[in-house]
């Protein structure tokens, strides 16, 4: 009877509530459908939403936008944004396991900066005078990249066990890497006349021809996701719930267009030096260049190459606390990116028997103290979730790191 | 299928969502060097005409070439055309192998003389290039065959030789051609057949029928027609007697644009020295005068004119002498006048900063005649040069000098241009020289139209160093000119398509003489202070 209770329960609580960027986290409650999904989580531990709100809606970035960010940032920080949408379908006719086809786009950013580099960036080197900017450790990985999907959910093992698996197909768009060692550094000197710029970098760009079309076929790679999930019995309350899923279990060979970019050289720039002001020529004054700067600084060489994509490690460990009640921990990890572990709570209450809710707590991630709501519509022919992991950034975005939204909605088969 | 389009509706607005994204800007400031330079005087002149002596004084030396004779001036020799060859005063049987006609042993038809201007008897020449033409007429039936030697013309021994078949013709349709048979490198002596002539050469020659055809009458007035033309010739060689010829060059100009772009007031030289070389490579004496030498300047027109006395009047130029070396067969003779600021007035000459130098040379060759008794002689590539060599000690005095130079620029593909808030760009110099410095940037159209300048009038200066009263200089002095480039003067360096950099330099304690001495130097440092607007989308 008790173990009858808790995978009644289960049907209700079970599925994490929040966004994870994984199909078979939604299966419970969308069965088999055909859904759309978007969501972007993005965040900083030192640089707040108000500025990076700029990136996202665009706008002027104010200096006191800047300075807020500037004194309470961490002397390495960690920015990142995580952004699909895709569509997706479970199907089949057998009561034990189904069908999952889908399609999605993918764009990944993260970052490791220095303040130094933050200050740079948005001060420019004109307020540093006669000072060295630690640029070391500073990480750039931006990916774009579409995923086709193919697996399957066995949802009935031993009447209330989940297993998923799927395999995807990835067709990479576009990717832009940088990282500086340890040394890489820019100083200016006192009166700006002078730079000394310690290039300790490498850098990789997929084939540029086509970075912005998103039909671009600059690579190819693999990708498997796989799902589980179990009630057990606990201390605590009616039951729980343990799940485990890792997705996006792959890679990207990019193709031989690609460009690799190393430096090792200290360059120390103080003008061009005019010798003959009768031979004062357009080649002085007017042919100065990104394309040329780069050339003479790096050695470039096209070859393909391998990239791991940000794999996302998620476990969730749910007690159903009542019949309207669940209180899940959480942890959840990218590999392949800076992203710190994320350890979270969420606490679920249903409403109605088609409507439920959750607040979630987080701490870690690309950010720091993440608070979000999220709300369920779900009835026999439709599913519709939507909220937020990290509202924080809505409401106060001067004071607050992190922010991210999400969006579902299944038509039931 | 009503469900999957409707989903696929909602995907796309949310795609466009991020994709309408605006432009996200922020404002940086940015220090950036853009230029240096360590300028000493040769770079504002240019590196090769600035020498410095022993004491550190840098003189203006520079060397001017104003004439160049060369062998076509003294020698030129025509094309020359004859007519050779043989017709039939009455039939004649004939038979493959037949002699026709040779002018052996016909002396007054043997020679050809060359009508040579200006009175030159030449006795021996050697051809560096040119052609002995010969057209061909056959208007006998059969194939004639005709062999012609010069015999005054000789290759590693050998006399020129033709030996040339020519088809059969007839009078309405004889059988022609043109051949070229090249004299290059041949010697040729010109002296005839008695070996006391001048101009004149010695060929033989002789028609008969060919060996390829048959047996025929060779009726009057057929036969075979040669005409011979020496063309294009140009001596390598010439020897004889040029005679006492009267050359004259000019008048003439020279250009002398070594101070374009330099003005200056009440310029003062202390001393100046022009040395004239006249460098005869020629095998012949000649007396020479160089007259009405003027330093001309253009705008404003003034010329002032050289007083040398007799000193460039009637020079006698000794004959050059020969090396017998092949790659450098002339020894020449050189004569040099050294005019100064003290036996001419060479320094108003100068302080005029010229433009041009006009300039009369008259030469008279052989003034005694046939001295050599015919051993005059010239080279391809060596003739008669005048050269000049000016030496000014950098010892001044002036109100001001004034240096123009242009920049070419082209600013539109610059687009970073366009984020730029506001600029200030920082002159900073170092002065060792003993002349302040006024400095302006004008800013010029596609028409050359000053539309803005760089520089606000009275923050262009740069101080002087500190010298002793006699304008020697004690310590360098640093300056700092700061230009503020605001939006308007932004959009003005956008359509400029050339900056015109105009530098004063002001003279201390005049008129005491300044020293440019060699390490003297003004050092500029070039940096730009910019607001940018940073902008990503």
């Amino acid at each position: 009877m008790k173990s009858s209770l808790v995978f009644c329960l289960s049907l209700v609580f079970f599925s994490s509530f929040s966004q994870y960027n994984s199909e078979f986290l939604s299966f419970e409650n969308r069965g088999r459908s055909i859904a759309i999904n978007g969501e972007y989580e993005f965040g900083s531990n030192g640089i707040y939403n108000s500025l990076l709100n700029k990136f996202i809606f665009g706008g002027y970035i104010d200096k006191s936008t800047k300075d807020a960010s500037n004194s309470k940032m961490y002397n390495t920080s960690v920015l990142g944004a995580n952004m699909n949408y895709n569509i997706s379908a479970f199907f089949g006719r057998k009561a034990k396991y189904s069908y999952l086809i889908g399609f999605k786009d993918h764009r990944i950013f993260n970052s490791t900066f220095t303040k130094d580099f933050y200050q740079l960036l948005f001060y420019g080197n004109k307020p540093y005078l006669n000072e060295t900017k630690n640029l070391g450790g500073t990480t750039i990985n931006s990916i774009r990249f579409q995923e086709l999907k193919f697996g399957f959910i066995w949802h009935q093992i031993d009447s209330t066990a989940k297993v998923g698996v799927s395999v995807s197909i990835l067709k990479g768009q576009n990717l832009f890497y940088v990282r500086t060692k340890d040394g890489s550094s820019l100083y200016t000197n006192n009166d700006g006349t002078e730079l000394i710029f310690d290039s300790k970098f490498n850098m990789a760009f997929s084939d540029t021809s086509h970075k912005n079309n998103p039909l671009a076929f600059s690579g190819i790679g693999a990708s498997a996701d796989i799902f589980f999930e179990t009630p057990y019995k606990s201390m605590f309350g009616k039951g729980s719930v343990l799940t485990v899923n890792a997705n996006n279990l792959g890679f990207i060979h990019w193709n031989d267009n690609s460009i690799q970019y190393s430096s090792d050289s200290v360059f120390k720039f103080n003008g061009y030096h005019i010798d003959n002001l009768l031979d004062l020529k357009d080649s002085t004054l007017s042919t100065i260049n990104q394309d040329s700067i780069i050339q003479k600084t790096s050695n470039a060489h096209r070859e393909s190459f391998n990239v791991n994509i940000p794999a996302n490690l998620l476990i969730i460990n749910k007690i159903i606390v009542t019949n309207k009640f669940a209180w899940s921990t959480g942890f959840r990890y990218l590999f392949s990116s800076n992203f710190k572990p994320y350890g979270f709570m969420d606490f679920e209450y249903k409403f109605t028997p088609k409507i439920t809710s959750a607040l979630h707590l987080g701490y870690g991630g690309y950010s720091r103290l993440n608070v979000g709501l999220a709300f369920m519509y779900n009835t026999k022919n439709w599913y519709l979730k939507v909220g937020s992991n990290s509202m924080q950034g809505f409401i106060l975005p001067k004071k607050t790191f992190g922010q991210g939204a999400f969006i579902s909605l299944a038509r039931k088969f | 299928m009503r469900i999957f389009v409707k989903n696929s509706l909602l995907l796309i607005i949310i795609m466009s969502f991020f994709s309408c994204k605006k432009e996200t800007s922020w404002d940086i400031d940015a220090a950036i060097p853009i230029a240096r330079s360590h300028l000493n005087i040769s770079n504002f002149f240019g590196d090769t005409i600035f020498k410095e002596d022993a004491a550190g004084l840098v003189h203006l030396s520079f060397s001017k070439e104003i004439l160049n004779l060369t062998i076509d001036s003294l020698v030129k020799l025509p094309d020359t055309t004859v007519n050779i060859g043989y017709t039939a005063l009455f039939n004649a049987s004939l038979n493959p192998g037949d002699l026709i006609y040779s002018n052996a042993g016909m002396p007054s038809n043997q020679e050809i003389a060359f009508d040579v201007a200006n009175g030159v008897q030449l006795n021996k020449a050697i051809v560096r290039s040119g052609f002995l033409k010969i057209e061909y007429f056959n208007t006998y039936a059969q194939p004639l065959n005709f062999v012609y030697d010069i015999n005054s013309a000789k290759l590693w021994g050998n006399i020129f030789h033709v030996n040339q078949t020519i088809g059969g013709g007839s009078l309405t349709s004889p059988a022609t051609f043109t051949k070229y048979y090249s004299l290059k490198d041949y010697d040729i002596n010109l002296t005839g057949i008695s070996m006391n002539k001048v101009n004149t050469l010695v060929q033989t020659y002789t028609i008969k029928t060919d060996l390829s055809g048959v047996s025929d009458i060779l009726t009057a007035g057929h036969g075979l027609s040669i005409k011979l033309s020496f063309v294009d010739i140009i001596p390598e060689y010439v020897q004889g007697y040029f005679g006492q010829q009267d050359l004259s060059f000019g008048p003439d100009s020279s250009y002398f644009g070594l101070l374009n772009n330099f003005s200056t007031q009440n310029f003062k030289l202390t001393q100046s020295h022009i040395n004239f070389s006249i460098i005869n490579e020629f095998g012949i004496e000649m007396s020479s005068t160089i007259s009405n030498v003027k330093s001309i300047k253009v705008n404003p027109y003034t010329a002032v004119t050289l007083n040398t006395g007799s000193l460039l009047q009637s020079m006698n130029i000794n004959r050059a002498g020969k090396t017998n070396v092949p790659s450098n067969p002339v020894f020449p003779y050189i004569k040099q006048i050294l005019l100064n600021n003290t036996n001419t007035n060479l320094n108003p000459f100068l302080e005029n900063i010229p433009n041009y130098l006009s300039y009369t040379v008259k030469a008279k060759l052989n003034p005694l005649g046939n001295i050599s008794a015919g051993n005059d002689f010239a080279y391809y590539g060596h003739g008669l040069k005048v050269i000049a060599d000016v030496d000014i000690p950098l010892a001044l005095s002036a109100n001001y000098f004034g240096l123009t130079n242009y920049a070419n620029v082209d600013f539109v593909n610059l687009k970073q241009l366009n984020n730029v808030n506001s600029c200030e760009l920082v002159l900073q110099v170092k002065n060792n020289y003993p002349f302040s410095v006024k400095i302006q940037g004008y800013l010029l159209d596609d028409y050359k139209n000053i539309i803005d300048s760089l520089f606000l009038i009275n923050e262009n200066s740069v101080k002087p160093a500190i010298t002793n009263t006699a304008n020697v200089v004690l310590s360098s002095v640093d300056s700092k000119i700061i230009s503020t480039i605001i939006n308007s003067k932004l959009e003005n360096l956008k359509k400029c398509k050339q900056i015109k950099f105009v530098t004063f330099m002001y003279l201390p304690n005049q008129p005491t003489p300044i020293k440019i001495m060699g390490d003297s130097y003004l050092d500029l440092i070039l940096s730009a202070n910019v607001n940018y607007s940073a902008k990503v989308k």
